[in-house]
């Protein structure tokens, strides 16, 4: 019902009219999704292997080196397999790597020469270099993205239902349910976050679903701001007067009447909150109170970077994918902005 | 006795993407010396434009003076250099708009603001401006002057801010003074005050007025002459008498059945007309109110009429056309 | 059929001063009767709370004092429940057509909301229902799917009539339904609520400031002032013999497009405020005929007939 609204198709029609606003959002959308198939698409486990008439399919199932001619149980080295003498003495033994055959946790230390340490700058083989354990920078941004991207969405989703509920409430019941839960988020908001990810942290251990619930448990309260608005608004407009002249009861009244027409604020915080929540995470893991090691993120690439300074690259590109992420989603907010204008009328009157 | 205005054929176009669209077309009237001249119409016909594009108040970028000529004092309004408009604006023309609450400003003391017309036209001798404003407050009627020009317009009533707004338009002693609607927003034992204190300002100062009103019943009262509106478009004109005794075009015509009489126990039925204005992007081929005319003829649907008839009433119709010439 | 006896309903706002109470007596002491088939007309300037009073009556603002009798029960002492199912035959109208449809809403939706509520009947029933409903007000049927911002003010005003009438109400509150309109579709409206409250059998208050049409469409006319009710008759007791000083000036300064040149009695003065009302007869601070009396004492009921009341110490004398 309210998505074929001829207002929110026209606001959407707008939006795709603002080009740059567009293709960030296209960008960001396809980037993610292929970001979903990471490991399909650079992981150190081959896709196949197809061994003495066998098909075999590593990422789905686990075999030990023992089937493939070795002598351990557990899983073999890949690369290092297609070296055996089992294998390469029939041509018909073959193994498909993804795109990427690099892990992010995979070190390459044996790669490199006697004079080579770790990190190393870009190169053919490692095309953004490796960071300070020999791993390639650019499996570890791409693994990094789909964690803080999907971090990011899960909290929205939470802090949207959360927000809307308290904000919701506030607004339409006022009087003695808005003061009282408007001093408790005050009380809330007045506590430390960064403390309190690191008394969590330390309490529980660090881990995405930790980091996830503490960061929720604040990042509701903007939105709750916007909802309270928009419901004090709405609760007075002729419309729910008029369906209150009608008895309609107060719950429809709120799904119904009050909720569809509060949405608009929201779908405009919305991008500005993903903005937020990657610079946020971005920054925890810089100084290590993030996504515990050896998950992948670009903050925690920064943070070696910071300790090795001549290591540019370590700095130089996850801090460009940050900015470039970062100034995407801000021109798909602002397109957004732009298209749920109020001021839709182009005449004058 | 001359024309202080004169609109000749004036036609004022919107400038929308890459065309522009007719929004207001074949203007054509006069006000005399000392006359109130009526401009009625419902929203949407033009009032509004008609009345700021008198002093050039259309914003440049939006509207073009596509034709015709604004005639103050037989000199070419589209024509005046910027001095020349800005002194005319405030200074010969004034005007008093529907709500005061947002045509006055409400961060400035009544004070600042009723002296600077006479500052920014007359002279920038401070203390004359405060006696003149005095002295125009206790005209308009109102009381304990001294706290009121230092209050500021959110502390008062709606009719005690428009009768400060006509004392400030009567500031440098215009000769014409254009009131939007003035007394719409107002109660209506207010506005009986405030169109009395119109009225015996016009006689104290011969000073002519541009009424903009939708309320037929208002301006015929008080008016000398009336015109009708619809779409852009003038389609009645003449004496009140005239017109409101004979209509002639079917939309005055309906407009007028669509009043109640007070003390008319008849019941008969209100008239309405049947469909809405239309919007200038939608101005029909033709008559502009063929659509919704009762007597519409096949002409009507391809052909703009012309204004035939005299100066004491002339229409736009072609049930008219053919009777007299064209009066211009 | 409706019986109003005291209402009284008063607002508790905030002032300037700590701990001082200001109490906003926005309707006092009302007291009329609505018949079955009548429009009573409620006129008055800003402040007088004629407004309030139609919200009041039907429980959208909570009322401080009085009853308001349906059917023998006091409708004030009902809870939210208990109001339900009177509020099909108790409706109300508002003044601004581009606020009181949901813009989210198609028309369908719109129209049948309450009447879903109200009634068991199926969703092909309402729509047959809302079809019928439309074109007794004048619009084609093929706008259900349709939503609010397609249409002008006037189409929405009948939209909302419609979505008022399709519950077949006994009685509805017209809250200045025609003042946002132009003058064309003013006209269409009250012929629409007149030919409705001939063929339902309605009865109507009809709140508006516009005197002529409050003149044209009501039977009965009550003169609000300043919270309070100062006049009351039939249409020709109040047109013909207004007794109260305000009736009077009030239905002088109506402009009359037949009448041009007629004689005006202009009041002066500005309307009190409503937070500090005058003492006595609230009138008296711009009445020409107010003695001392008027300014202390308040005015007391006459009745000048079986259905002309008036509120004054001096009735008649304006004159």
């Amino acid at each position: 019902m309210i998505f074929l609204n001829p207002t929110t198709r026209r606001r959407l029609a707008k939006f795709q009219k603002n080009r740059r606003a567009y293709y960030s959002f296209l960008f960001i959308l396809a980037t993610y999704i292929i970001s979903l198939f990471a490991p399909f698409i650079a992981n150190d486990t081959p896709l196949l292997i197809k061994y003495k008439g066998s098909f075999y399919f590593p990422m789905l199932s686990f075999h030990s080196e023992r089937v493939f001619g070795g002598n351990q149980d557990t899983e073999p080295n890949y690369k290092k397999l297609r070296k055996t003498e089992n294998f390469s003495e029939s041509s018909q033994n073959y193994i498909v790597f993804p795109v990427i055959s690099y892990g992010y946790n995979e070190n390459h230390l044996d790669d490199f020469t006697e004079n080579e340490f770790p990190p190393t700058a870009p190169d053919g083989k490692h095309m953004l270099g490796t960071d300070d354990r020999g791993r390639d920078v650019f499996t570890r941004m791409f693994y990094g993205y789909r964690i803080s991207m999907t971090f990011s969405i899960i909290l929205i989703f939470f802090e949207v239902i959360i927000g809307v509920v308290i904000g919701g409430m506030q607004g339409y019941f006022a009087g003695y349910v808005d003061l009282t839960v408007q001093r408790l988020i005050e009380i809330l908001s007045s506590i430390p976050f960064l403390f309190m990810i690191l008394i969590m942290g330390s309490f529980f251990g660090r881990s995405f679903m930790i980091l996830l619930i503490t960061y929720a448990f604040f990042a509701w309260i903007g939105i709750s701001y916007y909802m309270r608005g928009e419901f004090y608004k709405l609760r007075n407009a002729q419309f729910v007067e008029a369906a209150k002249a009608f008895g309609i009861p107060s719950h429809k009244i709120i799904f119904r009447h009050i909720l569809p027409n509060a949405m608009t604020p929201l779908v405009t915080f919305l991008p500005f909150s993903l903005i937020g929540s990657i610079s946020i995470l971005s920054a925890l893991d810089f100084l290590g109170y993030g996504i515990p090691a050896p998950n992948p993120s670009w903050g925690e690439l920064i943070g070696q970077g910071r300790e090795r300074l001549s290591a540019w690259w370590l700095i130089g590109f996850p801090s460009f994918a940050l900015f470039s992420i970062i100034q995407l989603t801000s021109f798909v907010g602002e397109g957004l902005r732009d298209a749920f204008d109020a001021k839709e009328k182009n005449s004058l009157k | 006795m001359t024309d202080l205005l004169r609109l000749e054929n004036l036609s004022v176009h919107l400038l929308a993407n890459h065309s522009s669209i007719p929004v207001l077309q074949d203007i054509n009237f006069s006000v005399k010396e000392g006359e109130i001249l009526a401009v009625v119409g419902e929203s949407g016909c033009g009032k509004s434009l008609t009345s700021l594009a008198l002093t050039r108040l259309l914003p440049e970028k939006v509207f073009s003076y596509h034709s015709g000529k604004i005639l103050f004092q037989n000199k070419n309004v589209l024509e005046f250099s910027e001095t020349e408009l800005y002194s005319l604006r405030g200074g010969e023309i004034a005007y008093i708009f529907q709500d005061p609450f947002t045509s006055l400003n409400p961060i400035k003391k009544i004070k600042d603001q009723i002296i600077e017309p006479y500052i920014i036209h007359i002279s920038p001798n401070k203390k004359e401006a405060i006696e003149k404003a005095e002295s125009l407050l206790a005209k308009v009627g109102i009381t304990d002057i001294k706290d009121r020009m230092e209050a500021y317009p959110g502390q008062m009533s709606g009719g005690i801010l428009q009768r400060i707004s006509i004392a400030m338009s009567l500031m440098c002693n215009p000769k014409l003074l254009v009131a939007d609607e003035p007394t719409s927003a107002l109660d209506v034992t207010i506005q009986s005050q405030l169109v009395d204190l119109l009225m015996e300002i016009r006689r104290e100062n011969k000073m002519s007025i541009l009424f903009i009103s939708h309320d037929i019943g208002l301006v015929s009262s008080i008016s000398d002459r009336i015109i009708i509106m619809y779409a852009g478009q003038i389609v009645e004109s003449g004496t009140v008498d005239s017109v409101m005794d004979t209509p002639l075009h079917p939309y005055t015509t309906a407009l007028l059945g669509a009043i109640p009489t007070i003390g008319d126990f008849s019941h008969k039925r209100l008239d309405s007309i049947p469909g809405i204005v239309p919007a200038p992007i939608d101005f029909p081929k033709g008559c502009h109110f063929h659509a919704r005319c009762t007597k519409a003829m096949d002409i009507c649907k391809t052909k703009n009429p012309l204004i035939t008839g005299r100066e004491s009433q002339s229409v736009r119709c072609f049930l008219y056309e053919g009777e007299q010439t064209k009066n211009a | 059929m409706l019986e109003i006896q005291n209402l009284s309903t008063h607002f508790h706002i905030n002032s300037t001063k700590l701990f001082q109470k200001l109490t906003l007596k926005a309707v006092e002491n009302v007291s009329f009767t609505v018949a079955s088939n009548r429009v009573v007309g409620l006129v008055g300037e800003s402040g007088c709370g004629k407004s309030t009073l139609g919200k009041t009556i039907l429980g959208l603002t909570k009322s401080t004092e009085g009853k308001v009798l349906y059917e023998d029960k006091n409708l004030l002492t009902l809870s939210n429940r208990e109001f339900l199912p009177y509020r099909k035959n108790l409706q109300i109208i508002f003044q601004d057509p581009y606020s009181s449809l949901n813009p989210r809403m198609t028309i369908f939706e719109i129209l049948t909301e309450g009447l879903l509520h109200h009634k068991n009947i199926s969703s092909s029933e309402a729509r047959f229902l809302s079809i019928a409903m439309l074109e007794k007000v004048g619009m084609k049927s093929d706008i259900l799917e349709r939503y609010p911002h397609e249409f002008s003010g006037g189409q929405r005003q009948r939209i909302a009539i419609a979505r008022t009438l399709i519950l077949e109400p006994k009685f509805i509150v017209c809250d200045e339904v025609s003042s946002a309109l132009d003058v064309s579709n003013q006209a269409q409206v009250i012929n629409l609520l007149n030919d409705f409250k001939s063929s339902m059998g309605l009865s109507l208050l009809f709140i508006s400031h516009d005197l002529k049409i409050v003149s044209y469409i009501s039977d009965e006319i009550a003169i609000m002032y300043l919270g309070k009710i100062v006049e009351y008759g039939t249409k020709s007791e109040i047109l013909n013999s207004p007794h109260h000083p305000y009736t009077f000036a009030l239905f002088s300064s109506v402009y009359d497009i037949h009448n041009r040149k007629k004689k005006r009695y202009v009041v002066k003065g500005e309307i009190p405020g409503v937070v500090n009302k005058p003492k006595g007869c609230y009138f008296h601070t711009r009445c020409p005929i107010a003695k001392d009396i008027c300014k202390t004492v308040d005015p007391p009921l006459k009745n000048m007939s079986d259905t002309h009341k008036v509120y004054c110490h001096f009735p008649g004398e304006i004159g």
